[in-house]
């Protein structure tokens, strides 16, 4: 596994984790990363553990945004009534 | 394949944790409005470590049990105060009452300006009248007139206090039913608890039982301890047993003197006369201190107003020359007199206005009867100051207890604000935290993105690509 591949495997994994406390400040560090790899022009060799990481990822981005939209939902509907126990 | 097993853990453990947040966020902002629902946080744990490939990694993190946000001193705190508030109103409202029967009111309390009052001031007046034209038959009507008004004034005072006496009667019964079943309902709790979570907060169960107790504490006085079951034990506030572990001990009821009273713990026993806090507490204080107090005190004004009368009638000589006999039927001792005084004739010729030896035209007993207004002949007093320190003395208890209550009302919304502010669920802070975690995804999802077009260029260009 190369140096980049690495990095993004090691980048998928942190950003499940983070994604999972909603950890805001290290999802941006992560995607300052993730830019900045970009930008260096590194190869990268596609490897089906990589390809597994990618996946997880993209279904824990599913579901979470799925639970977010139904939670925004129920946000908006008791919105209206503020404090109110 | 153990290295994608761990990376396929790692991501079911993050969708997981990251759902239980949510789950708790949409749980708070569902039970936003049921009451006695404490907000719940979710607590972070890190997960043991695990090895993918060559690289030691983090194990991601789980939520655990979602913790609420109860302080168990506030809630003990909120629940006394209840009990003590609910006393304090439910006097105030027995108190109103009883002003409300005298025409009292917080803006006027002017003893002249009562019903009684004015019946007492109206009848001694008719018989100053009678002095000028003892033999008139009009103003010999208008004193027995104004002796039945005021005969209809002690009746009607009495009794519409007796009938707040007995409404109070009837609440400390149906209280007690109310008391009973939510005793049942924490006991249960209790079972449950102790079954699930003896160690920790057991949430939801916790919730209903605090709610239980809350609504508890507006009936009865209460002592509680908890176990190490996280079980709670329940005592009336003079030690009567009601809750020990899943075993609930009802309260029943017993009629003492025309009285309900309450029988509880074990072995059981009448517990009435010290029981404190809550409507209970307040209703059976205003039925069994407050009013019988004044209800004597209405009585002895009965008593001794028309015993006098009674007693100088009888030593004059009526309108027909013949001694006087009683204006007033009186019962034989005070006790009860304000509700049985009637009226002994409707003849105006009974009032022996004469004093013997005078001819049945005199006046000098008449002088003696009207003379009665300024006789201290009532505790010491004269009816009409007696009657003004009694209503004072009315008046003076309900201010009390409508300043009381509303020290204790304050007192109680600032210890709810307290309790509410912990675990009360605030749609701002939910707001906050349902924004915080839309952006977290958004960063999520530009990562992914990111390296998903990476990805797909290497799909498209072979097995190898190179950043760009």
């Amino acid at each position: 596994m190369t140096q980049a591949e690495q990095t993004v495997a090691s980048v998928f994994e942190a950003t499940i984790e983070a994604l999972s406390r909603f950890d805001l400040e290290r999802l941006l560090t992560l995607e300052e990363k993730m830019l900045r790899l970009a930008r260096s022009g590194a190869c990268l060799h596609l490897s089906p553990s990589l390809l597994e990481r990618r996946n997880k990822l993209g279904r824990t981005l599913d579901e979470t945004r799925n639970n977010l939209k139904v939670l925004q939902r129920l946000h908006s509907r008791k919105g209206e009534d503020p404090w109110e126990r | 394949m153990g290295t994608l097993n761990s990376v396929l853990a790692l991501a079911q453990q993050a969708l997981m944790a990251n759902q239980a947040a949510l789950n708790i966020t949409s749980n708070n902002v569902a039970n936003q409005n049921t009451p006695g629902y404490t907000r719940e946080v979710a607590t972070w744990q890190e997960n043991d470590s695990v090895t993918i490939g060559s690289v030691t990694v983090g194990g991601g993190a789980s939520v655990g049990a979602a913790a609420s946000q109860r302080d168990r001193i506030l809630e003990k705190r909120v629940q006394q105060q209840t009990q003590t508030q609910a006393q304090s109103q439910t006097l105030e409202d027995a108190l109103n009452q009883v002003q409300s029967i005298f025409g009292l009111s917080s803006s006027s309390s002017s003893a002249s300006s009562t019903a009684l009052g004015s019946a007492l001031s109206s009848f001694y007046n008719a018989l100053s009248s009678l002095t000028a034209n003892p033999a008139d038959t009009a103003t010999r009507q208008k004193v027995l007139t104004a002796a039945s008004n005021l005969v209809g004034a002690f009746n009607s005072a009495s009794n519409q206090m007796a009938g707040v006496a007995e409404d109070l009667n009837q609440q400390v019964g149906t209280y007690v039913g109310t008391v009973n079943g939510l005793l049942s309902t924490i006991a249960t709790l209790n079972q449950k608890i102790s079954s699930t979570s003896p160690n920790s907060d057991a949430g939801v169960l916790e919730d209903q039982r605090q709610q239980a107790i809350a609504q508890l504490s507006q009936y009865i006085g209460l002592d509680q301890i908890t176990n190490e079951d996280n079980q709670i034990t329940l005592t009336t506030t003079n030690g009567a047993l009601l809750v020990s572990g899943d075993q609930s001990y009802a309260i029943s009821t017993t009629q003492v003197s025309g009285k309900t009273h309450l029988v509880a713990g074990v072995p059981a026993t009448d517990v009435t006369s010290g029981l404190t806090g809550g409507a209970l507490g307040g209703a059976i204080e205003a039925r069994d201190q407050l009013l019988p107090q004044y209800q004597s005190a209405l009585d002895e004004l009965a008593y001794d107003a028309a015993t006098k009368v009674n007693q100088v009638n009888a030593q004059g000589l009526d309108g027909n020359g013949a001694a006087g006999q009683a204006i007033f039927d009186l019962p034989a001792s005070a006790n009860g007199a304000a509700s049985q005084i009637a009226m002994a004739t409707t003849d105006p010729q009974a009032i022996a206005a004469a004093a013997v030896g005078e001819g049945s035209q005199g006046s000098s007993n008449a002088l003696l009867l009207a003379g009665l207004a300024n006789g201290t002949d009532v505790a010491g007093q004269t009816p009409s100051d007696f009657l003004t320190a009694l209503l004072g003395q009315i008046g003076s208890a309900a201010s009390a207890a409508s300043s009381d209550n509303t020290a204790q009302q304050a007192t109680l919304s600032q210890l709810t604000s307290q309790r509410n502010a912990l675990s009360g669920v605030s749609l701002d802070e939910e707001a906050a935290n349902l924004t915080k975690y839309q952006r977290a995804y958004e960063a999520a999802a530009k990562i992914f993105s990111i390296t998903d077009e990476l990805m797909a260029s290497a799909l498209n260009l072979g097995v190898t690509t190179a950043f760009s």
